[in-house]
């Protein structure tokens, strides 16, 4: 069938015990792409990829792969490669006979197994002479076993379960680039699960976020950082993520803020300039990168300044504006003269969401 | 966690001192007392001791069929009851560790049950179900599925049902902390891999089991081959094994040397399914 | 379609192997309330009759409380050693630490029958066959298993963290133990105790050996009955009321400190 994408799921549904798990979930994958599935625990990430493996059945929709029907397909007969959280090498086994594990399983034997076993190996940076057993590693030689394990089998797919959750942070750095680099010379099509933003962002093509058993929005990491379809995403996105606060209309020309301090913005951030009525309640999202901090001036919001954080090349500051918090993120060089100043959001269209339904508000030319 | 210990060393050895020194006085010394005794002999008609070394009472157990044919009963006893035990510990362990929920503990509760009731009165509940005239035999007659009532009680049948019933904790308790310790990902990982259930099981769950397995099985092929109460209730007397032989030397004929005799020989086979227990550990344990 | 069909035979399995595990129990405690002269199940008629004659019994009356004696003082005696050699070696981590635990435990694997025609000799030697502290020293040696094991897994769960916790607040050793300790460790006593026991009354393995005739606890009456007159229905009525005391204790064990997951 042409025009059908590489794995295509419709309709997907499962639910535990009377709570919704997945809900009418669509998602469809190019081969050879790297997918990202991003939210936090509970949204239903976990369940897609169990129902992807065939470890769990679904209620309802479909998946294909590769143009055939997989939704009934029990998990031995998938070929889709799989990488726990925990790993789950298996502990009576050594190193090279986890790895084969699946080539037996293929029937594949002798010289071609040892041949692969020693290719997967050497594609995780792993010694294909390393005798020891799983218990005998680290927790990132762990990781790469398990990875060299699921390619080992020439998965058409292949799933990493929150891969890089269990490792420090130092090697959480290098591993999600490894990923991102063993993925460009396999050409395998990847879906990683994972509750990190900076650790989607880094490493997919696409990301596709989840709230709730839901499908949020699905998109390259540069248009979901620029365009977040919900308040939750903008919420969500970049390290320290957008601030959303909370404004009401209270005239075409100026918003209320959060315990009735009143805020004149620039021309281009006024109630009328966004096509928000008098009265109407929304959140403007305002990326901590992108605030100015001044001593005066037409356009500032009044701040009073909180807590400084330093990290290094920046400075994290933290500001209150009525009753509520904005983080900024301002070079580390930067004086910041307290106790009150004046916070200037950028001069461009702002991000605006609905504070009822969290939707993004069109954005009028 | 730290090393340095909580309490001063000759602290420690006061707490640990009492019960240490009652189990080796009260328990291991008689074991060694044993052996002694079982290279003595009894003067005739008295209870006094003759301490001249003999290998008569060895001679007399390995000489005469009537106690080689204890043993061999015994033996393939204890290992018939030690499968079926495997059989069925294994889908109730399995259920419990995964399925049961929140009744696990109960149910946990539930099975150590006879463990706790002591040897004699489960099968006075047995003797019920078994006999002639009992449960069993009315509810098979009732249906019609027989004619005259299936000898359950007095023959090694009735011996074997008690005994698993009797020991089924043993090996129960082992699986369920086996299993406990085993991550469900290792099955699904199998199967993402190309494993069929049969696989599954064949190379990671049970290589994975074996310890508890091994464990549990010389729990209750020692139990079995140690019982006596279970067989003498059951088999009315008519199921000789090795243990109603040595009870029988030790608490009726009041021929002690011989007794203990009896027992070594008991432990003997107790030390060699141990080793044999081992030897199974080390070969499928860890290889692959 | 297939899998719910495999899981109900799975049930259905489960569900069997249990019942023949508890069904001797069950047929017990029924057949105690039979009116009829023979013992049988289900029960025609229903009556009490059998549990007056129990407690009509003289020889009853004593062996039960012979029993209930016997269970009292091994529990305490084996409980108190067991709690303070766990204490010991859990806390003192000292280096005979495994070759202790495997000292203790060992009646637990081991077979108790063996050892009971041991010390039945050894008893014999020192004129101690029959006797009440002959009696109780085997009981002490064969519970104090079932206590160590529960008290030693009970002690590895309570973080050493709280107790110098406690510490640093000023608490004494003694007021460490009296405040912190000991009520941690509530629920773990409490199961090693109610295991003691009913391991001590029950047993009829070690007792049958060497007590002598002073002392003859109920499991051992019931015992050389039922080998001697076969069974009668004043003992279907006691071993009832002893399964059913055994059944209710494990299950507030279980109820109120999990003791299943200690055992």
């Amino acid at each position: 069938m042409t025009g059908f994408p590489y794995l295509r799921i419709r309709s997907l549904g499962k639910a535990y015990r009377g709570a919704t798990a997945l809900h009418d979930f669509d998602l469809d994958v190019e081969q050879g792409a790297f997918v990202a599935l991003l939210g936090p625990s509970g949204c239903g990430k976990s369940t897609l990829l169990q129902i992807l493996s065939g470890l769990l059945e679904p209620d309802r929709g479909e998946i294909h792969l590769a143009g055939a029907d997989i939704t009934r397909l029990p998990p031995w007969r998938r070929n889709i490669g799989l990488v726990f959280q925990n790993y789950a090498l298996f502990p009576h086994l050594s190193i090279r006979q986890n790895v084969r594990f699946g080539l037996d399983m293929l029937g594949i034997k002798g010289k071609e197994a040892d041949a692969r076993v020693d290719e997967a190996l050497e594609m995780v940076g792993l010694d294909p002479a390393l005798a020891r057993r799983p218990s005998e590693l680290s927790g990132g030689q762990q990781q790469r076993v398990a990875i060299a394990r699921a390619i080992a089998i020439r998965p058409r797919l292949l799933l990493l379960d929150e891969p890089l959750s269990n490792l420090d942070a130092v090697l959480r750095q290098k591993v999600r680039l490894e990923l991102r680099q063993l993925h460009d010379r396999t050409g395998i099509t990847t879906i990683m699960v994972t509750h990190d933003q900076a650790e989607a962002l880094a490493t997919a093509d696409r990301v596709a976020v989840m709230e709730a058993g839901r499908l949020l929005q699905y998109e390259a990491p540069q248009g979901l950082y620029r365009n977040p379809a919900t308040a939750f995403i903008a919420g969500f996105i970049g390290s320290p993520a957008a601030n959303l606060l909370p404004l009401v209309a209270r005239d075409t020309a100026s918003w209320t803020l959060p315990g009735g301090e009143l805020w004149q913005p620039d021309a281009a951030l006024t109630p009328a300039r966004n096509g928000v009525a008098a009265g109407a309640a929304c959140l403007m999202a305002l990326r901590p990168e992108t605030l100015a901090l001044g001593s005066l001036g037409p356009g500032g919001l009044p701040v009073r300044i909180g807590a400084i954080e330093f990290t290094g090349g920046d400075q994290l500051v933290h500001v209150e504006a009525g009753q509520a918090r904005l983080t900024l993120r301002l070079p580390a060089g930067t004086r910041v003269a307290g106790p009150t100043a004046w916070l200037f959001p950028p001069i461009q269209s702002p991000l605006l969401f609905d504070a009822n339904t969290g939707r993004r508000l069109p954005t009028p030319h | 966690m730290n090393q340095i210990p909580d309490i001063k060393p000759h602290t420690t050895a006061m707490l640990v001192g009492p019960a240490a020194a009652l189990m080796f006085g009260v328990f291991v010394l008689p074991f060694l007392f044993l052996l002694v005794l079982s290279f003595w002999s009894q003067v005739p008609g008295s209870l006094q001791f003759d301490t001249y070394l003999t290998v008569l009472n060895y001679a007399r157990i390995f000489g005469d069929s009537y106690y080689l044919g204890g043993l061999w009963t015994t033996l393939w006893l204890s290992g018939l009851v030690t499968v079926i035990c495997l059989l069925l510990a294994m889908p109730l362990a399995r259920w419990i560790v995964l399925r049961a929920g929140p009744a696990k503990g109960l149910l946990i509760g539930l099975s150590i049950l006879p463990l706790v009731c002591g040897a004699l009165l489960p099968t006075l509940g047995l003797v019920n179900l078994l006999s002639p005239l009992g449960f069993i035999n009315g509810a098979l007659k009732s249906l019609g599925l027989i004619q005259s009532s299936l000898p359950l009680l007095g023959n090694i049948t009735g011996v074997a049902i008690g005994l698993v019933q009797a020991f089924l904790p043993l090996m129960i308790l082992p699986l369920i902390t086996t299993m406990e310790r085993l991550p469900q990902e290792y099955e699904k990982a199998a199967m993402s891999l190309g494993a069929r259930r049969l696989v599954v099981w064949q190379r990671i769950i049970l290589p994975l089991l074996l310890p508890g397995i091994v464990a549990g099985s010389l729990l209750v092929f020692c139990a079995s081959l140690t019982a006596f109460v279970t067989p003498q209730v059951l088999g009315q007397g008519k199921v000789v094994t090795f243990a109603s032989l040595a009870y029988q030397q030790a608490a009726l004929v009041l021929d002690w040397p011989f007794a203990s005799a009896l027992a070594i020989v008991m432990l003997i086979f107790l030390g060699l399914a141990g080793m044999l227990g081992a030897l199974v550990t080390r070969k499928f344990g860890k290889a692959s | 379609m297939k899998s719910r069909f495999s899981d109900a035979m799975t049930l259905a399995v489960v569900l069997a192997i249990l019942l023949f595990i508890l069904a001797p129990i069950l047929v017990l405690l029924f057949s105690a309330f039979d009116g009829g002269n023979i013992f049988r199940f289900p029960p025609r008629t229903y009556s009490l009759r059998w549990f007056e004659a129990a407690f009509n019994h003289p020889e009853y009356r004593s062996s039960l409380w012979i029993s209930t004696l016997l269970g009292v003082i091994a529990t305490v005696i084996a409980v108190s050693l067991a709690s303070l050699a766990a204490f010991g070696l859990v806390r003192g981590r000292p280096r005979y630490r495994f070759a202790v635990e495997v000292l203790l435990l060992a009646p637990l694997t081991l077979p108790l029958v063996v050892w009971a025609i041991a010390l039945l000799s050894i008893y014999a030697e020192l004129g101690m066959n029959g006797t009440l502290t002959g009696l109780i020293l085997a009981h002490v040696t064969i519970t104090l298993p079932f206590a160590a094991r529960i008290m030693i897994a009970t002690l590895n769960e309570i973080d050493p963290r709280l107790e110098a916790a406690a510490k640093s607040l000023g608490a004494t050793p003694v007021q460490v133990l009296r405040r912190i300790t000991l009520p941690l460790a509530l629920p773990g006593l409490l199961s090693s105790s109610a295991i003691a026991f009913l391991v001590s009354f029950n047993d009829v393995v070690v007792t049958t050996l060497i007590a002598g005739a002073g002392w003859i606890t109920f499991p051992v009456r019931t015992f050389s009955r039922l080998r001697t007159e076969g069974i009668d229905p004043t003992t279907i009525a006691i071993g009832a009321m002893i399964v059913a005391f055994t059944l209710l204790l494990i299950l507030v064990g279980q109820r109120l400190f999990q003791l299943s997951r200690r055992f």
